[in-house]
């Protein structure tokens, strides 16, 4: 045993799941205690210093929808070498309580895995990001603090993003006083094609039944 | 010590009672997988690859960090352990480069090694790219590669533990761990030392040395001292250095001495290649070795190395020696030291050959050459002076069972069109001679030199010692390229001696024999083809200068010939084998008549070598090795000294500063004492030194 994190106080420290909150993911939690776990790490046993970081970045890639199919299996792996091999506490107890999470929500897991969603829509991968036209009064205020093509439309007119955009990925729902971008899972709203009057548009306007748009499941 | 039995993978094995599991299995023959653990160093337990199960441990433990009990059973391979490795290795893996082939470690990194032995490659795991290991940079000793670095902490422990620096840490940054100097400063700004410590026990490629600072074609033990190493005589000078930094002046020339023969001539006048090879060059300066030489010389009240000597029995074969130069005197040392019967034929008055008639006494009093001759002579060696030797044969009938030609390389050789008898043009080894001997006549108001060379300079200075008014040194070489030593250019340069570089002689106006007066032009450059000479010429360049005496300072040759009575090579050099006989058994010859103009250091390099070639010839075993300094077990703490990076050269001319320029020496001898890793396919693995249960 080599490292000086041993002490309480780190696995007293780590952030703290609440399984009831309803904003929370259970996945995002654990790449967020991976990275706080790696971020801490002193650097000398290799569990620690290069297991956190190998950890952080195949939940950061179940979330972005880059999870490739073993990938359950893989953290398991490493995560059970980490708990039993880890010079340090605090990551033999980071590691143990994602183990725990992944086995107690295997199917929350399952759900990232294989299809690419989460249930509360915290994951990057479980959503779209679009501006409600019933919400927007175009204000413009979004285009300000968003990179040139990402958003388009102009003063009173209903904002459209630009989902093929390559700032898209940088958007976030912050970036709307009224609260007008709002995240979008399986279920697509219609949306204006082009930017219109704010206050013009209505979804029966371009609603059909059939238009709504279903994504796809990758694997049964 | 107790010794303990165990059992690792059902052999019975014995070790000390305070060695780890590791060690043990190590010791044993039986390979663990390592990384972190280095013999040298306290174990740390951090890469987790020499794990281990023990019957009575509860799961698995680190082999470096378990001390061994009686009757411990451990097992090295189960598959538990073996998945611990694999994870572990794979994580390594995943944050290091994959392009093996292009690292200069390839084929020798320990990393590549385990991958090797465990069959783990850069697999299933993502790739995992670290800003930080951008941070650390190369200087132009150490190559720091860290994106390779795993993190191992050898180096780190290394500086710390072996040498008690402690430049090196893991520091933290952006959330990213990374070795790197304490505050990320350049190594000439930390307390490094320069040892190679960190290189030496880095099993990446991450820490390596810059290439160009060891020679590649010696094997690596000489070239990890380079000053040694390009030493011709290979004298211990890391050594000596720490001796002289000691004070123990006495301890310092015994080491000089067992290499060296003319220790104080060489302190004054050697040509240094050591200082060359020095690694401290690439820091700031080379350290001042030949003038550190002659101050541990010429404080050795003791002259404790006379009573170390060692002698053969004296035998009755004779060896006859024809020049008592450096390399004959040395040679004739040695031989009289194995109980040869040595005879040394000296055709001038005085022995030394170019100490005592070629070097002028400026640089090097007589007084000590002879001091030296003196001592050497002391061994038992008869030197006839004033007995020139012509040819072999009048040596014939004195029954030499084998004789030795040194007679170095004495006749001054011009460029051909200037081989004319002019009245007032000398070479320089015949001016430099007439000079030693005090039979320089007036050489007039304007002495010419023609070649910017050490002897060109010798030449010139001495010319002006003589109260010539206008002293020129004419050379063809470009400022900066020139052949001499830059201290004596500089030295020639207070003394107002002109230096014409980049310039050649393209005639001489002469009248009545003598030569009145020389064309000069400026040359960008100059090359030698077969058609001879050939310089790029500055167009409108030429200039006409008068001069009363040149002197021609542009090489020098042996004196033999064909009626000498062996066979000669490019007309007046003697021919050799790999022995350094010549074409007639039993007659050897070493030193400038072989090789041309070097140094004094080389001749007496030549000289040992033909001692031991003769005594081979003899019936001897061609040892000439004595040690009269017992080495002592080296401390590997060094640690710090304020700015030791920035401490500049003091030469030790006048008041001599010794122990502080002593201490600039970087140590490079220290590295050799650290141990190297066994690789798990070195012969030593191949059976195990136990009893199988």
């Amino acid at each position: 045993m080599i490292c000086k994190k041993m002490e309480e106080k780190h696995s007293t420290v780590l952030p703290v799941f609440d399984p009831d909150d309803s904003s929370g993911c259970v996945v995002d939690y654990c790449k967020n205690l991976m990275d706080y776990a790696r971020k801490e790490s002193c650097g000398q046993c290799v569990f620690c210093r290069e297991g956190t970081w190998q950890i952080y970045a195949i939940i950061n890639d179940i979330t972005e929808g880059l999870a490739r199919s073993d990938d359950y299996e893989l953290l398991l792996d490493i995560l059970l070498q980490m708990e039993q091999g880890a010079s340090c506490e605090m990551t033999r107890e980071a590691a143990g309580r994602c183990i725990r999470l992944m086995r107690e929500q295997e199917e929350e897991w399952d759900k990232h895995l294989r299809r690419k969603r989460c249930t509360n829509l915290v994951c990057r991968c479980s959503y779209t990001l679009y501006i409600d036209p019933g919400v927007c009064d175009g204000c413009g205020k979004c285009l300000e603090v968003v990179p040139a093509g990402a958003i388009s439309g102009g003063e009173g007119m209903i904002h459209i993003i630009n989902s093929d955009s390559a700032a898209y990925a940088g958007l976030s729902p912050s970036i709307c006083p009224r609260g007008a971008v709002k995240k979008a899972g399986p279920v697509k709203p219609k949306l204006p094609a082009e930017p219109v009057p704010a206050g013009s548009f209505t979804a029966e306007e371009a609603s059909g039944e059939g238009d709504t748009s279903r994504r796809r499941r990758r694997r049964g | 010590m107790e010794k303990v039995k165990l059992q690792i993978d059902g052999y019975i094995i014995e070790s000390n009672e305070n060695k780890s599991v590791l060690e043990a299995a190590l010791e044993a023959g039986i390979y663990i997988p390592h990384l972190c653990y280095h013999p040298d160093l306290t174990p740390l337990g951090n890469c987790k690859l020499c794990a281990v199960e023990i019957d009575g441990e509860p799961g698995i433990v680190q082999s470096c960090e378990m001390t061994v009990r009686e009757g411990m059973v451990v097992h090295t391979n189960t598959e538990a352990v073996t998945k611990r490795r694999m994870v572990a290795l794979e994580l390594m893996l995943a944050s290091h480069p994959s392009d093996c082939t292009s690292c200069d470690k390839y084929l020798n990194c320990e990393l590549q090694a385990l991958m090797q032995y465990t069959g783990v490659a850069h697999s299933r795991l993502r790739e995992v790219e670290k800003e930080n290991t951008r941070i650390a940079q190369s200087d132009r000793l150490i190559k720091r590669e860290m994106q390779r670095c795993i993190q191992c902490g050898r180096c780190v422990r290394a500086c710390q533990e072996l040498r008690g620096v402690g430049a090196l840490s893991i520091n933290n940054k952006n959330g990213e761990t990374y070795i790197g100097t304490q505050g990320d400063v350049p190594l000439t700004e930390t307390d490094c030392r320069f040892c190679g410590a960190c290189v030496e026990v880095c099993p990446t490629g991450a820490i390596q040395d810059m290439k160009g600072v060891f020679a590649d074609n010696v094997p690596r033990r000489q070239a990890l001292i380079p000053c040694k190493n390009e030493c011709p005589a290979h004298a211990d000078i890391p050594l000596y250095i720490r001796l002289v930094n000691q004070e123990r002046y006495s301890d310092a020339v015994c080491v000089i001495r067992e290499k060296l023969t003319f220790p104080h001539s060489l302190g004054l006048v050697c040509t240094h290649a050591c200082e060359s090879g020095c690694k401290r060059r690439h820091v700031n300066e080379a350290i001042a070795i030949k003038d550190l030489k002659r101050f541990a010389v010429e404080n050795d009240t003791k002259e404790v190395w006379k009573t170390k000597v060692t002698r053969s029995p004296k035998n009755s074969k004779k060896v006859g020696i024809i020049g008592g130069g450096p390399a004959g005197m040395t040679a004739a040392w040695y031989l009289a030291r194995k109980g040869y019967v040595t005879e040394v034929y000296e055709r001038m008055p005085l022995a030394g050959g170019m100490l005592s008639y070629g070097i002028p006494k400026y640089r090097l009093p007589q007084d000590g050459v002879n001091k030296e001759i003196e001592i050497l002579k002391e061994e038992g060696i008869t030197v006839h002076t004033n007995t020139s030797v012509s040819s072999l044969s009048q040596l014939e009938e004195k029954g030499y069972d084998a004789i030795l030609i040194t007679t170095g390389a004495c006749r001054g050789k011009r460029p051909p069109d200037y081989n004319k008898p002019w009245t007032n043009s000398l070479d320089a080894v015949d001016f430099c001679r007439m000079s030693c001997e005090g039979r320089l006549g007036e050489p007039g108001d304007v002495v010419t030199v023609y070649g910017g060379g050490s002897v060109g300079f010798d030449c010139a200075r001495t010319a002006k010692k003589q109260g010539v008014k206008t002293v020129r040194v004419i050379c063809m070489e470009a400022r900066d390229k020139m052949l001499a030593d830059p201290e004596e250019i500089s030295e020639a340069l207070m003394e107002d001696i002109e230096i014409l570089s980049g310039r050649a002689i393209v005639n001489i106006e002469e009248a009545q024999s003598r030569v009145e007066a020389l064309s000069l032009v400026r040359i960008n450059g100059f090359s030698f083809s077969a058609k001879g000479l050939e310089l790029d010429v500055v167009e409108g360049s030429e200039t006409r200068l008068e001069t009363d005496m040149i002197i021609f300072a542009t090489g020098q040759q042996p004196e033999l010939d064909e009626s000498y009575g062996i066979e000669l090579v490019r007309g007046c050099f003697a021919k050799v084998d790999g022995s350094l006989q010549t074409s007639k058994a039993g007659v050897f010859a070493a030193g400038d008549v072989t090789y041309g103009t070097k140094s004094v250091v080389a001749a007496i390099a030549s000289g040992q070598d033909a001692a031991k070639e003769i005594d081979k010839y003899l019936g001897g075993d061609g040892s000439i090795e004595d040690i009269y300094f017992e080495r002592e077990e080296q401390q590997p703490a060094i640690g710090t000294t304020d700015s030791f990076a920035g401490l500049t050269r003091t030469d030790c001319h006048a008041a001599c500063d010794a122990g502080k320029e002593s201490l600039r020496c970087l140590q490079c001898d220290l590295r050799l004492d650290i141990q190297k890793d066994r690789n798990w396919v070195d012969a030593h693995y191949k059976t195990v030194k136990g009893v199988k249960v």
